[in-house]
Parts: structure tokens; sequence; C-alpha cells
């Protein structure tokens, strides 16, 4: 119990929520419009892409890269879904596994990139990312796609204060959080990225490792970027083009570690839920929105700061009991030899 | 699946039945031999030490045992059968393993799982976390680890990760269990855990193959011994037992004595103290140092890797805290608080013995490397760094070494390594350092250079430098220094007056190095 305490206060979003249930507590009896169940459901709704958009940053970070093209491969999803049910007419649940498979082929494009030539996952995706960004816009010649599928529309409401697309977020995270937790392929990005010596003398790929996480990034932005023909209404190929802050900012504030080797996808959802209800809240409190994106900017420092503080704290505290026991071997004196004719087995 | 070592017969006494055996190894790297015919036979259930100094092939050695790197020429066989080791994963399956220097642990991984990593239980694809546990035990158990398998492995201590790593090695059925330096890091009552544990797998058959430079260590575990120097075999598997001390310590560092031009120091009229130690103690764990480097002077500070030395230098230099006693610059006592404030306030300059990771920034010119440390000098008005007072203020410094180059504005990259060396002094030489630390100046660079490297120390030392040497070469230091200070455990061993004479003065080197590994188990 009190060690389950202890990991829980370690956990870098939980003093986060904490202090975010609290605003809204307070924004509920203070203000008019902070409680209504409108709302909460825009909260939830934001929050829903949010997270997903955060998880497909967090399965790259998980080995310890990065990716840029988030935001560029969404928005390509986006156009191949719209065209494909608009111009080719497909039915919406082929355009839908369409839009995740050529999302999925493009993170796959930027793994094999970058497994097979060694450049830095940095400016590969900077540079594939802006591409398919490019690509997008060139299908439609920089128009948005007006025909969006009844079924996506209705993915966007909800009942009550709750949309649909909150469960869609839910269970994609359970499932990348399972994946992670108990499937080979996501032990092996967590190992790749906690410690690659370690991992790659025990036999595992480091390639395939790289190539796995991007590929399931693509796939996880294309679903953010499905989901956003529902809230838009419309698929453009301006989607995307934001996220790059989000797709940092939720994996961060979540506590996956930049380094790689620690992901949470639950710390996604609660991070996606934080920024989501900031931003709600400094707009219901009419404050410009300006500075919600300031707000966006010092919470993703501040958690940044948070876990490198962290980790000096522990370090002092490992260098203090090394400094003990050196202080204590050199008391005893180097008895090494002595202690070694003991050492003997019956 | 089994593997042929599975089925061989162990302990057999009628022939010697070689486990694991490496014949005529080479390799180089970029032309320079890393291993050069070097050998290594390893018996059933023995325990084998290789020692060797820095340098001397044995990381090269394992890790062609071990599959990380293909030999140029050579063979390994198991169990008398050759083989090919073309990856780290194809060594495991012939039941070789190995614990690396460095800490291979995935730290936010269970203990348990960092013990099948790479070959986790599965059921229905899915991770079998219980099982995982459940056979975690009985490894644990058998390195005498009593920790819940669950624990994150970054939080075990140096030694008990140190058995960890050896479960792991086993989990893999390793019959060859291959040790890189295991005790470098770990407290004394985890050793003798570790070498009960090392002993008894031993006695159950497994082989044992423990690199190490620390010669109580090596005595108080080991059956034989293989000594290598500048990659090749000086003494291979002789039992320790027929072995003395100074015989071991002879082989790994003794060298040919045929072309020895010592260097002698210019006499000079009144000697002014440039550094002086008094009583010191650092956070490295050095204790009572006292030492005296004079103007003008080379003073060698010897001792086997490990010794401390290169941790007294960056003390000195402000990379490591001085804890005790008193540092005296120009016979008053300073504080240094960080290289800049050495080199600017204090005149000390540090050449590194990795001059590629921390001597020279090679993508840079060479006028950009030497100006480094001259910035405050040629800066103008703004902090503008004016590129042609630099060139011109790092250009006598560049001349006087002699570095081999078409201009200034060159890459460091393109030069080779002895003018790369030289580079990283020049810049000290352009910032008016009056104590110049060497760490291992010619450590990777060809006869010539050497030779060349010599005669700049000596030149320096003639222009009223003051120089302290480290080297782990015995030759290098006879040749070059006045004074001789031999470094053993982070302790001042012994200090003694050159007299040039190799045979005489590595004698006596020797004897305070076995000295005190004979002394220090007593305490």
């Amino acid at each position: 119990m009190n060690r389950a305490m202890t990991r829980a206060l370690r956990v870098q979003w939980v003093p986060l929520l904490v202090a975010t249930v609290v605003a809204g507590v307070v924004l509920a009896f203070t203000t008019q419009h902070f409680s209504g169940s409108y709302n909460i459901f825009e909260i939830l709704q934001t929050a829903a892409v949010d997270a997903i958009i955060g998880l497909s940053q967090m399965v790259v970070l998980a080995v310890g890269d990065m990716s840029l093209a988030v935001g560029g491969i969404g928005g390509f999803v986006t156009i191949v879904v719209g065209n494909l049910y608009q111009v080719h007419h497909w039915p919406v649940a082929f355009a839908i596994i369409g839009g995740l498979v050529a999302g999925s082929a493009c993170g796959l494009f930027n793994g094999l990139i970058v497994a097979k030539t060694g450049l830095s996952a940095f400016i590969v995706t900077l540079a594939t990312g802006t591409g398919f960004t490019g690509i997008a816009y060139g299908i439609t010649s920089a128009f948005p796609y007006p025909d969006v599928s009844s079924f996506l529309i209705n993915l966007s409401k909800g009942v009550g204060f709750f949309p649909y697309l909150a469960l869609v977020a839910l269970v994609v995270s359970f499932l990348i959080g399972a994946a992670l937790h108990w499937l080979p392929f996501g032990r092996l990005l967590l190992a790749m990225g906690g410690n690659r010596e370690a991992a790659t003398l025990s036999g595992l790929s480091r390639q395939r490792s790289t190539i796995i996480a991007h590929t399931l990034s693509g796939c996880l932005a294309g679903v953010a970027g499905i989901m956003y023909i529902g809230v838009l209404g419309t698929a453009t190929p301006a989607t995307g083009t934001d996220w790059l802050v989000v797709s940092f900012a939720v994996p961060i504030i979540g506590g996956t570690a930049l380094v790689g080797g620690e992901a949470s996808a639950f710390g996604c959802l609660v991070a996606a839920v934080v920024l989501a209800t900031i931003n709600d809240a400094l707009i219901v409190l009419n404050i410009s929105t300006y500075a919600v994106e300031m707000a966006e900017g010092l919470l993703i420092f501040a958690a940044v700061l948070a876990g490198r503080l962290g980790q000096v704290v522990q370090r002092s505290d490992e260098g203090h009991r090394e400094g003990l026991e050196v202080a204590r071997s050199l008391e005893q004196g180097p008895d090494v030899g002595q202690s070694l004719g003991g050492a003997t087995v019956k | 699946m089994t593997t042929p070592l599975e089925n061989a017969s162990r302990g057999n006494t009628d022939t010697v039945s070689w486990v694991l055996k490496l014949d005529d190894v080479w390799k180089a790297f970029g032309g320079v031999a890393a291993l050069s015919g070097a050998e290594l036979s390893l018996q059933a259930g023995e325990i084998h030490a290789l020692v060797g100094e820095n340098g001397a092939g044995k990381s090269t050695l394992i890790n062609i045992a071990t599959g990380v790197q293909q030999p140029d020429r050579g063979t390994v066989s198991v169990n008398g059968v050759m083989v090919h080791l073309p990856n780290p994963r194809g060594a495991v399956d012939h039941g070789i393993s190995v614990v690396h220097q460095e800490r291979n642990l995935v730290a936010k991984f269970s203990v348990a799982e960092n013990l099948f990593l790479g070959n986790l239980p599965l059921v229905a694809g899915l991770v079998n976390r219980r099982r995982m546990v459940a056979e975690a035990r009985p490894w644990l158990e058998r390195v005498g680890l009593d920790i819940d398998p669950l624990t994150e492995a970054g939080r075990l201590s140096p030694g008990q990760a140190q058995l960890l790593e050896i479960g792991k090695a086993l989990a893999q059925r390793c019959e060859v269990l291959l040790l890189d330096e295991p005790t470098s890091s770990i407290a004394e009552g985890d050793l003798v855990h570790l070498f009960a544990i090392l002993k008894s797998l031993s006695a159950e058959g497994t082989s044992v193959l423990f690199v190490s430079h620390k010669l109580e260590e090596v005595y108080a575990l080991c059956d034989r011994v293989t000594v290598l120097r500048d990659g090749r075999n000086v003494l291979t598997g002789r039992l320790l037992a027929e072995l003395s001390r100074s015989e071991i310590v002879h082989a790994m560092v003794g060298r040919s004595v045929d072309t020895m031009e010592r260097s002698q120091r210019r006499a000079r009229e009144h000697e002014e103290t440039r550094l002086e130690l008094v009583g010191v103690s650092t956070e490295f764990g050095h204790r009572d140092v006292n030492l005296i480097v004079r103007v003008g002077e080379i003073v060698g500070l010897y001792g086997l890797v490990g010794a401390g030395r290169t941790e007294l230098a960056r003390c000195l230099v402000g990379l490591g805290k001085i804890t005790g006693g008193e540092m005296l610059i120009d016979s008053k006592p300073v504080r240094v608080r960080n290289p800049y404030d050495a080199l600017r306030n204090h005149r000390i300059g540090y050449v590194s013995e990795d001059r590629k990771g921390e001597g020279t920034i090679l993508a840079h010119s060479i006028s950009r490397n030497v100006g480094i440390t001259v910035w405050d000098r040629v800066k103008r008005h703004l902090g503008w760094i004016s590129e042609r007072l630099t060139r011109s203020s790092v250009q006598e410094p560049v001349r006087r070494l002699k570095v081999k180059m078409n201009s200034l504005i060159e890459p460091v990259s393109s030069l080779s390594g002895g003018n790369q060396q030289k580079v990283s002094v020049a810049k000290w030489i352009a910032a008016d350092a009056e104590l110049l630390i060497f760490d291992e100046p010619t450590c990777g660079i060809d006869v010539a250079t050497k030779d060349e490297m010599h005669r700049l120390l000596r030149e320096l030392a003639d222009q009223d430098k003051a120089i302290l040497l480290i080297s782990s070469d015995l030759r290098e230091v006879i040749q070059l220094a006045d004074r001789l200070l031999v470094m053993g455990g982070f302790r001042l061993l012994a200090e003694i007056e050159n007299t040039g004479e190799y045979d005489v003065m590595s004698k006596q080197v020797m004897h305070a190095i076995t000295e005190a590994s004979i002394l220090r188990p007593v305490g």
C-alpha cells in the first residue's frame, strides 16, 4: 500500500492531474459554462484526438527515436480516406482501412529509411513529414473533400457529455498499453529504448524495433487523422499541420521518457485530458487564445524539468550511497585478498 | 535445442579437452594491429585469467570469442569443432556468454525480464509473466541473489547487477562464461560473493575466463593465466601456481630495450617548484598524495590501468574535487574550480588521452582547434572573434610543434593521429600553459611520431614548462622522465630518481607494484 503510494507520487502526471481536478471543481462553481455537459463533451473530444496523436509519438519515443512526421501522415491519411470515399466511392469501412494502410505504409517508409541508412530519425521524418503534407495538398489542389461519410460524422457525436471518440481513444490506448506490456514486440521497443547495448547483445534486432515503432506510429497518426474528419465535418489537407507540439506534449507530460525505454499509454490519456481542460478553462475564463499556447509551452517545460529534477535527486541519492560504501570499505581497510581467502566453496 | 557442448564429455582427464580455443587470431582496425596471432585455450571447468595492459588486445580477443567482431585471420573452435560466430546470438547458441564491463541491463525492466531478455517465455503470443517469474527464481538462487524477481533492475547495487548478468548468461545455458573486468565497480562484500559463485560454477563444469588487471584477484580465483601484450601472447595458459607476481607483471609491461635513447634534463641554476601536492585526497578515493613538479622537469606518473592516474590529473584541472590536503601552484595554495579556471588563472593545461573525444574537434580547422584557448585574447568588440587574429596567434605554436599540414584552415580530421595529437598540444602552448599534464600522449600512434612526441616533450621542458607525464608505457617513462612516481590503488607507492637504466628501473618499479599488491591484502 505504502509502496503503491510512493510509486504513484513518482509518476509525474499525478500532481498535474490533481491540480487540474481541483481547478476544474473551482471553475465549475465559479463559472456558468464550465461544468455544462456540452463543455465537458468538448474537452473530452479534444482530449480523445490529442491522446491518439500523443500515442503516435509515444511509440517512437519508446525506442529512443522521434517522429516529426506524425502531423504529415495524419493529414495525408485524411486526404486518402476523403479521396477514396468521395472520388472513388469506396464504402466507408474500406476507405478507413485504406487510410490506415496508407498511414502504416508512410510509417514503414520512415522506419525503413531510418533503420537501413542509419540517418537520424529527426532529419528523416522532418523531410518525409513535409513531403506527406505536400502530397496531401497536391492530391486535392489544397481544397478539402466536403463529402464526408455519415458514419464518421456520427462517430464524432456522443451520449450526453461523453463523446464516442473518447471510447475510441480508450480502446486504442488500452491496446497500445497492453501491447507494450504483454506482446514481445512491445517489450522489444522498450528494451531497445531502455538499453540499446543490452538489447542488442541479447540478440534483439535494433532495425526491427525502429521499423515496428515507426510503422505503428504511422498507423496511429492515421487513426487521429480519421477521427479529425468527423470532428471537422470535412477531409482537409490542413489536418495535422498543428499537431507537432501536441504530439510531444502529451507523451512527455504523461511520463514517457524522451530518451526511450519508458512509455505510458494511460499517462497519454491523462495528459491529453489535462491539456484539453487547461485549454478550455483559459477560453471559459476569457483569456486570450495566445495565452493558451503559452500555457501549453510552459506545461511541457515544467514536465521535462520535473523529470530532470527527479533524475538529479535520484542520482545525488545514489552518489551519497556510493560515497558511504567507499568510506566504509576504507575504514575496514582494503583486505581483498584476505576475504578472498575465505571465499572458497565447500 | 542441444548445443554440441551439451553432448561433450566433461572433466575428461586423459586428454585435455578444449572447450573454447582461439588460434592464431589477427585483427587490425584501420591499419593499427590490435591482435597479431593471439591465442587462447580454455579447458572444461577451469577459471582462466586473461591479463594485459590497456590496449594489449584483451577486449578485441573477447569480442571475437563472442561474435561481436570477426577476426581478419585465425579460427575459433568450440569443443574441437571450428565454428563461425557471425553475431552475439551465434556465440550464445554455441554456449559462449559474456558479461561486459558496462552494465548491460535494461534498468526499467524487472530482474526476471532482464534474465530472459531476447528469449521471453510466451503463451499464445503474449509474454507469460507468471512463468517468467517462476523460471527466474532458480537462476537467481544459483547466483546467490536473494531478491524479488519483479524488482526493477535499476535498483540493484553494482554487485547485484553483476550477479544478475551472470545469471542471465547461465540462463542462456552457457558453458563458457567470459567476464570482462567484473570487479571494477563492485563493493568488497559483493566481491567475495562473486568469487564464491564463480568457483562453484567452475566446480560444476562451466569454464570461466576472467579478465582483470588486479593480480591479487587473479591469484585468489584463477587456475591458469594467459598474458597478452601488443596483441601477442607473452604467456599462454600457464599454471598460476608456478608463476610469481613479478613474472606476470614483467610479462604485462616488459618492453624491448633495444633502442633506448634517454633524454636528459637541462641543468639549471635554481629549482622553482611549479606544482606541489601536500597530502591530497580526492573524491575518486586518492589518499595522501604528495608530489612536486618543478620548472623544466618531466615527472613520470606510472601505474597500471586503474591505478588512479587520470583521475588525479582530472582533479588538478578542476574536473574532480580535491577533498583534503593542499594543492600549490608556484608555492601559493590554490583551489581550481574548472578547466577554464585552471588555464586562465593557474596556467595548467591537460592533454587528454582521448584525443578524438576530448582533445580536438575533428571537423573544425586547425586554427579553430588551437584557437579555442585564446579566445579571450583575440576577442574584439562585442565578443567578436577575429579569424585573422586567431590565425596569427596560433601560427607560432603550430609551427613549433611541426604539425604536418597544408594550411591552418584544414580540418583536423584530415591529419594523421600523431598530428592530431600535436594540435591538441598546440592549443595549450598557444594559451601559455606553464604546467602541462600529458595523459598517455603516445597511446595508439606510430613509432616515428612517438619519437617526435618524445622530443617535443623534452623541448617543452627545456622551455621552462613543467610536465607531468602519465603513461602506462614503462619504456617511455624511463626514457623521458627525470623522476618516476609509481601509483597503485589511488596512492603513490614510490618515488624513484630516474637513472635511465631500464633493467634497474623496471625492477624497482615492478618491485613497488608487486610489493603493494602483496602488502595490501594484509592492510
